[in-house]
């Protein structure tokens, strides 16, 4: 498996390593544990959830791996301006002129007032999606629960600081990362904030209320998350995706790396 | 009566059948009548001015009317120079530029007695039909590597950030500015196109005037050989819808040749000059020039010998305000082909990277290669010639072996000096109208069947040549007429446009960029420092020269946002004429300093390929 051109990617869904061929578009999944290997053609910059791949197009495209046929979607209705998301049952689809909302296998769309960074892919789990804004070229984290008229701000640069950025949800948890720190966000079980430089991260990973990210140590870049789990080896590791016990990351020769940890 | 009724009525159905069509959308139709009327503008300043200089001159001396193509050369570099003092005063408001074009127009009201172009109606369709796609080229929006980051980037800038641009943070502008300014006036009048259609009627006036110094220094039918060589080559035709200071610098040259033929030195001296200011690349022919105005002074040593000092002395003075310019910041003269302080031997360009060899026997293939083995998308010379070229070669040299060719001897003057260089054609543009002019004087000798194949040749190499060039300005008439999208071009032609349409709709509205290894400096709608020019020059140097100081040092001059190619050298360019070891010390070596320090002191905050932004912490 090769490191792809949107190097957000190889990343995992659930058991499958997502990633790229020769020609840095998303085409392989490599199942973790029994190296069951699956051809798909999901394109530049998919949407991955446990055992599922959606490539957003006209029409989209739905892998329900190890399947490696998949299955149409209704087409994105608009111009796509950054990954999308999706949790299995949902998909969001950031748009030019805002963010769309579908489950998967039905056609109807819900539309959800915002404007969604370009970049940045949102994050969707159960009622709750969240996505990061800009006003005025500072960022804004923003959260939409399913019901709710208007989207709730949960963090700013311009009330905080701290520039929150790179969205991630997972089993109801909702996570970003801000200069100095990650923040997990559960509606009913509160917030933690854990201390880092996580300053590098091109995304945020998260497992249920475990989140993994680049972690800058002043000469390099390891990887650390929430349960505790860190990569801290010589040169870079980069761009963690972590599901239950397994973690992938790139190293700084640009080897994918799929591993098994267990928190300290 | 009723013919003129019936007249009237089909002309009223042929306007509203073409309205009913929407022929030509609003907003493209806006954009081409506002770039008209600035590049117009502009053009009849320029020829006011001209005329008024050379009016006067030709009222105390001769009495003969004024050359209207000349009179337009000469008032648009003397305009370009004039605006040099106010401008690098910090006085860049439109309303400077409006003031010099009216006061430039001002040449009008000493009623000049005009010699306007002439030609056969042939000729003239002829030419039209040759250069007619280079303005769809011209309304299209800019996607020209040298016009994105130079040629239009830098009045652009002038005008959005009110500063001259200029010094080691951005190179090109220590340049001299002739065309630049000029440039600038019309993008006040006429928006991006302005100064493209004002290009474009350079273009057409270069054709005017070598088939006009042909038809008159050689014979009739050998000014309408020049214009269809030079016309019927691609490197020639591809920059005539394209803002660039070649074309410009080849027209003086050839009004320059002219003079010295019709023994006028003052003017010669006065077209070199402007020729020399407007790009540096013109001293080949320009040579030429004078040697040709010694070699036909020979006899009369004791009186040359201090006309031509003072000759050259006047030429100098076009280009010495540049160089006063330079030398009151601190830098080199010459600055950027010289002068990079802090890396002694830091070189600007590698002539190696062009042609094919250069070697003895490489030279003297030279010839033959640079008509036979060029191509517009290879290093191996960048560009085409007409292959009627080659053909007008041996009757060119035999003329010079019987001494009756002086453009001959300024064509070859000027090859060599190019040759002496790099081997790029597009540096030989500004001797592009004296090399036609030689070809032809080589047509000239020929007997009749062997004009008549130099025609066919030229008539067959013709797909050659527009083939490459009308496949891409296909590719921009779209946007051009208004039928695509601006942005869509953008997006499939210019390399790092999602990482500048970020920029431009999401970065802080007082945020400052520094362009490392990227080009696009003109689509940018912020402050820009440094961006690339040959190897990526500046970014080189700011790594090289400042190591892990290089990001802070871009912090201390206000920069908020990095946008970067990460991946801008492949070694098999470089390979023939630089060890890996070297290549890793100046070519890899600063892309991976970079890399580094954007991991450690910058936050990526948009990506697309190899091509990010960072926001500097």
């Amino acid at each position: 498996m090769e490191i792809c051109d949107d190097q957000r990617y190889p990343a995992l869904a659930g058991p499958w390593a997502v990633g790229c061929d020769a020609t840095g578009a998303v085409r392989v999944a490599i199942h973790v544990e029994t190296g069951e290997r699956v051809t798909i053609a999901a394109g530049g910059a998919p949407a991955l959830a446990d055992g599922l791949v959606y490539a957003p197009g006209i029409p989209s495209r739905v892998w329900r791996l190890p399947a490696g046929k998949s299955t149409p979607e209704a087409a994105i209705p608009g111009e796509l301006i950054g990954p999308p998301a999706t949790d299995g049952e949902v998909v969001v689809v950031p748009l030019a002129d805002g963010l769309v909302r579908q489950a998967l296998g039905d056609n109807r769309r819900q539309a959800i007032p915002g404007e969604p960074a370009p970049w940045y892919p949102p994050a969707v789990t159960g009622e709750w999606t969240v996505w990061v804004s800009l006003e005025r070229g500072e960022e804004v984290i923003e959260a939409h629960e399913q019901g709710a008229m208007t989207a709730r701000r949960l963090d700013s640069h311009a009330e905080n600081g701290g520039h929150p950025r790179h969205v991630a949800a997972s089993e109801g948890w909702l996570g970003w990362i801000r200069d100095d720190e990650v923040v997990l966000w559960h509606p009913e079980d509160g917030e933690r904030r854990i201390p880092t430089d996580a300053h590098t991260s091109r995304g945020l990973s998260m497992w249920g209320g475990v989140a993994c990210w680049e972690s800058w140590n002043g000469e390099d870049v390891d990887i650390a998350c929430s349960d505790g789990v860190q990569i801290a080896r010589s040169g870079h590791q980069r761009a963690p995706s972590r599901w239950g016990d397994w973690l992938l990351y790139v190293d700084d020769r640009d080897r994918v790396m799929i591993v098994e940890v267990a928190a300290p | 009566m009723s013919r003129h009724i019936l007249a009237a009525l089909s002309a009223a159905l042929g306007l509203a059948a073409l309205l009913s069509q929407d022929v030509l959308p609003a907003d493209a139709l806006l954009r081409a009548a506002r770039g008209g009327a600035g590049a117009a503008l502009v053009a009849l300043a320029a020829t006011g001015l001209g005329a008024g200089l050379l009016g006067l001159r030709r009222a105390a001396s001769e009495g003969e009317p004024v050359d209207a193509v000349a009179a337009f050369a000469l008032g648009g570099a003397a305009l370009g120079t004039a605006l040099l003092p106010p401008t690098a005063l910090g006085l860049t408001h439109p309303a400077v530029f409006i003031v010099a074009l009216l006061a430039a127009a001002s040449g009008w009201l000493t009623r000049p007695r005009m010699r306007w172009p002439s030609a056969p109606a042939a000729a003239w369709v002829a030419g039209l039909a040759l250069l007619a796609p280079g303005l769809l080229d011209a309304l299209a929006p800019p996607v020209d590597t040298d016009e994105i980051y130079y040629h239009l980037a830098l009045p652009a800038m002038l005008l959005r950030e009110g500063a001259l641009p200029g010094g080691v943070w951005l190179p090109d502008g220590s340049r001299p500015l002739v065309t630049h300014l000029l440039d600038a006036a019309a993008m006040v009048v006429g928006g991006e196109a302005g100064p493209k259609l004002l290009h474009w009627l350079g273009a057409a006036g270069l054709a005017l005037a070598v088939r006009d110094v042909g038809a008159r220094r050689l014979e009739a039918r050998a000014g309408d050989v020049a214009a269809l060589l030079l016309l019927g080559s691609y490197t020639v035709i591809q920059a005539s819808g394209l803002a660039n200071n070649d074309l410009p610098a080849a027209l003086l040259v050839v009004l320059a040749l002219d003079a010295c033929l019709g023994g006028r030195r003052w003017w010669m001296a006065a077209f070199a000059g402007a020729a020399l200011a407007t790009k540096y690349t013109a001293a080949g022919p320009v040579v030429g020039i004078y040697l040709l105005w010694w070699w036909r002074r020979r006899g009369e040593p004791a009186g040359a010998l201090p006309e031509l000092a003072a000759l050259t002395a006047a030429a100098l003075a076009w280009v010495a305000p540049w160089w006063l310019r330079n030398g009151m910041e601190g830098l080199h003269p010459l600055f950027p082909f010289a002068g990079w302080t802090e890396m002694p031997g830091f070189a600007f360009m590698y002539p190696e990277k062009y042609g094919m060899g250069r070697g003895p026997v490489d030279l003297l293939l030279l010839p033959w290669r640079v008509v036979v083995d060029s191509a517009p998308d290879s290093y191996a010379f960048l560009g085409r010639v007409s292959p009627a070229a080659l053909v007008c070669l041996p009757g060119a040299l035999w003329g010079l072996a019987r001494g009756r060719a002086p453009i001959a001897f300024v064509a070859l003057v000027s090859f060599v000096a190019w040759a002496a260089g790099v081997h790029a054609l597009r540096l030989l543009l500004p001797a592009a109208g004296v090399m036609a002019l030689g070809a032809a004087a080589g047509w000239r000798e020929l007997a009749g069947w062997g004009r008549a194949a130099a025609l066919l040749v030229w008539l067959i190499g013709l797909p050659a040549n527009h083939g490459p060039w009308l496949a891409s300005v296909a590719d921009r008439a779209p946007a051009a007429l208004g039928w695509e999208d601006r942005e869509a071009l953008l997006a499939r032609r210019v390399r790092d446009w999602h990482a500048v349409e970020w920029v431009n709709e999401n970065a802080p509205e007082d945020a400052r960029i520094a362009l490392l290894f990227s080009w696009p400096r003109y689509h940018l709608e912020r402050p820009v420092i440094l961006g690339s020019v040959e190897d990526h020059v500046p970014s080189r140097y700011l790594l090289l020269s400042r190591g892990d100081d290089a990001l802070t040092g871009l912090r201390e001059r206000g920069v908020t946002h990095v946008l970067a190619w990460r991946r801008p050298f492949i070694y098999g360019t470089y390979e023939d004429f630089v060890g890996r070891k070297d290549y890793d010390a100046r070519f890899a070596e600063p892309v991976e300093r970079m890399q580094s320090l954007l991991l450690a002191e910058g936050t990526l905050v948009f990506e697309k390929g190899r091509v990010g932004v960072w926001r500097l912490q």
